[in-house]
């Protein structure tokens, strides 16, 4: 019988993650055909293409990476076809990099794709990934047993996490199933998923953004929007990104143009989700660089105040919003995305009284466009955008004293 | 019997499981695939051809294709 000893790491040894995690996962693109080599050299190429110095630090290896059957001690096992160096050298490579590693499990029997899963092998499965050098486990949600509920299945990874030996970022990946909103702060998780897989298609980004917005959906009835379920310590997590798939790789569904990636990435920033790139990270092209690395968009999803963000004043069409979406920075400003969820043309608005700045409080409004760099004030305090479908604006607002 | 969100169209076992694959794994929304076609603005056969390919990567949503 193995006997494990619990150790209660002090409160200054827990991790705490203070903004959006970042990084790359392998299983937008790549889904089962994952391997090592694929791995080292997407860690060499984020390293490469200085996607690192931007915040981009985690290297995540999805579902499809171990032996269909565990060993005789219970242990996961990486499949030595795949993964020839083993899971550890892998990780040490990583390192050597200056990243960090990553690795999947799922709550359930087996995993989405019929692996082996963790549910009543947390501990074990804990400890393996910790000798490995593991420092992020995303955790899936498929084929959990109906009788066990779900916060039990986290909060009992999340406890074999928390005293395995080693700092590991607890990803949960429970779709917003089960009400996960309402409990996932108790099981450790630092960042939770609360939508639907994503797929390289913009109408499933259009879904995943109304989802978080409070609009009740056909998708996820459990609750009103996703928007304020997330904040330092437990981000909503919105899903890996497709920005750069062009509808290639393992969710390509048609792709989208470089405006639906811009609007994509803009969205994924202000909403503060974790941005995890989903691309092949080896061929990136000039356009998809431009969005990934675009530093000013990145600083909002990565400011420190991690505030919640809000539609201005409601104002729908057809349960799709025609206003701005506001989120309150650090310093003051205010990160305003106009977007054109619409299919066709569309007048999207911002005032300054949905930010408190009426005209008598003597604040004047300056912009800058995060993606042209064009710097403006919002005169009288009201922008009006004629936006074309599925593009946005996205600013960072100042507040100017008069 | 399920049916179609939409179009109130019997469903196959692979409709419900592109369903449960592009909109929601836990969700109770489930389209056919003319339905899903049309709200993901791609064809019926890139849908049929991406459920072949998931089949084929082993994701267990889809049952093995009988002869």
């Amino acid at each position: 019988m193995v006997r494990y000893q619990i150790v209660f790491i002090s409160e200054e040894k827990k991790m705490l993650k203070l903004t959006p995690p970042m990084g790359w996962n392998s299983w937008n693109t790549f889904g089962p055909n994952i391997n090592e080599q694929v791995v080292r050299e997407s860690a060499k190429a984020i390293v490469d293409n200085g996607l690192d110095k931007l915040g981009y630090e985690y290297v995540v290896i999805d579902d499809c990476w171990s032996l269909k059957q565990r060993d005789e001690n219970g242990r996961l096992v990486a499949d030595p076809e795949k993964f020839p160096s083993g899971m550890k050298a892998v990780a040490d490579y990583v390192h050597s990099l200056g990243l960090k590693f990553g690795m999947y499990s799922c709550a359930g029997t087996v995993t989405c794709a019929g692996y082996p899963a963790s549910f009543d092998y947390e501990f074990i499965d804990a400890r393996t990934f910790a000798e490995w050098g593991v420092d992020f486990l995303k955790y899936d949600y498929c084929y959990h047993p109906v009788a066990v509920s779900g916060k039990l299945s986290y909060r009992k990874m999340g406890a074999a996490l928390a005293n395995c030996g080693r700092e590991i970022l607890f990803s949960a990946c429970s779709w917003g199933a089960d009400n996960t909103h309402a409990w996932i702060r108790s099981t450790g998780a630092s960042m939770w998923r609360s939508t639907g897989d994503i797929h390289d298609n913009f109408n499933s980004i259009r879904d995943i953004i109304l989802q978080m917005l409070d609009v009740k959906n056909n998708y996820n009835t459990d609750f009103n929007g996703a928007m304020p379920f997330g904040g330092i310590g437990c981000f909503n997590d919105m899903d890996m990104l497709v920005v750069g798939m062009n509808g290639k790789g393992n969710v390509g569904l048609g792709g989208c143009t470089y405006e639906e990636y811009k609007t994509h990435f803009s969205a994924w920033a202000l909403f503060g989700s974790p941005l995890m790139l989903g691309s092949d990270v080896r061929d990136i092209d000039e356009q998809t660089k431009s969005i990934i690395t675009n530093r000013e968009v990145i600083a909002i999803n990565q400011d420190r105040l991690c505030a919640q963000p809000y539609l201005g004043y409601v104002r729908w069409i057809d349960e799709t919003p025609c206003n701005a979406i506001v989120k309150p920075l650090e310093n003051g400003d205010f990160a305003v995305l106009l977007i054109n969820l619409f299919d066709h043309e569309r007048l999207i608005t911002f005032a300054g009284e949905q930010i408190g700045i009426t005209p008598s409080t003597g604040v004047k409004l300056h912009a800058t466009d995060l993606w042209t760099g064009e710097q403006f004030e919002i005169h009288n305090h009201i922008l009006l955008e004629n936006l074309q479908p599925h593009c946005c604006k996205f600013l960072r607002v100042k507040l100017v004293q008069d | 019997m399920q049916k179609c969100h939409d179009c109130d169209s019997a469903l196959t076992p692979d409709e419900i499981a592109m369903s449960k694959k592009l909109i929601n794994r836990s969700g109770e929304t489930l389209l056919c695939y003319e339905c899903l076609a049309k709200k993901y603005a791609v064809s019926i056969q890139t849908l049929k051809e991406k459920a072949d390919f998931y089949r084929d990567s082993g994701c267990t949503l889809f049952a093995p294709k009988t002869e």
